[in-house]
């Protein structure tokens, strides 16, 4: 091993930072107050009566809207496949009728 | 008021409870099968595939049409590997379904030559076709369609040429 193997290895080789690099660390995050201030903020919103209304029936338009979407959706599915099969059916139903007749046409023949 | 529950229970059951198109046997040739086509549609569903039928498309509005008398269809077929896979006796109960009142051949052939036999029953009304059944026998295969309602034969064949069914004989003469 060369020298500057050593060396390299020597700043390379892991440390502790301490204590004080800790403090810098949590020293440097955003103050906790603007956090609890904006919460703060919110919750006074929502204790004007006419806000938390309106806030309630915006809640309730959603559900209803997303309740009826979603039942559409289910309904247009079931509709799809109702149909599906039934053009199934018609299929079989009338490939059936065209075999007859030929077999008739042909014992006619 | 208690004691009406269980008489209103009774004379909903009937309803309420589906009633068996197919005799169990046909349910049993499923297993057998290579390919097993099976369709119930009750009037209920009927009504939901024609709201998503179109009117303006041609093809699709003569099915809506037909659909709209309706009360039901009901398709088995089964594809199997070998012949022999199914007897008699498992549509013998469909051939004494057709047997009774109401029901009258419309066409019956039977091939000797190669096994497949087609036979197509109508149920009248009335004097109105009220019912279809079609029960197409061949070596490998055995297909059976009970459509119950107003049907015109008819229109069904004028579907020939769409949808993947073969034009029929008459429609070429019109063409």
């Amino acid at each position: 091993m060369s020298r500057f193997d050593d060396a390299l290895r020597e700043a390379m080789r892991r440390e502790d930072p301490g204590e004080e690099f800790t403090k810098r660390v949590l020293a440097a995050l955003p103050p906790q107050r603007e956090t609890a201030g904006r919460r703060e903020r919110l919750a006074a919103f929502f204790r004007v009566p006419s806000l938390r209304l309106a806030a309630a029936m915006a809640l309730i338009v959603v559900m209803i809207a997303g309740g009826v979407s979603y039942r559409n959706a289910v309904e247009r599915a079931e509709g799809e496949r109702a149909k599906e099969q039934l053009m199934l059916a018609m299929r079989i139903a009338g490939t059936k009728l065209h075999a007859a007749q030929v077999k008739v046409l042909e014992i006619s023949r | 008021m208690k004691p009406l529950i269980p008489v209103l229970a009774l004379a909903l059951t009937p309803l309420c409870a589906q009633e068996p198109q197919f005799p169990p046997a046909l349910d049993r040739l499923a297993d057998k099968a290579t390919e097993a086509v099976e369709v119930t549609l009750d009037a209920q569903l009927l009504q939901l595939a024609a709201r998503f039928l179109s009117n303006r498309e041609p093809d699709e509005a003569k099915v809506k049409q037909l659909v709209s008398g309706l009360k039901g269809i009901y398709v088995r077929s089964y594809k199997f590997a070998q012949p022999g896979q199914y007897s008699k006796a498992d549509i013998q109960a469909l051939r004494s379904e057709v047997r009774g009142p109401g029901w009258q051949p419309m066409v019956v052939v039977k091939s000797l030559k190669d096994g497949e036999n087609a036979d197509i029953y109508i149920r009248t009304e009335n004097g109105k076709v009220a019912g279809m059944m079609i029960i197409a026998e061949e070596p490998k295969e055995l297909t059976i369609v009970k459509i119950a309602g107003e049907i015109d034969p008819d229109q069904l064949a004028d579907l020939g040429g769409h949808f993947g069914i073969p034009e029929f004989e008459r429609r070429r003469g019109k063409d």
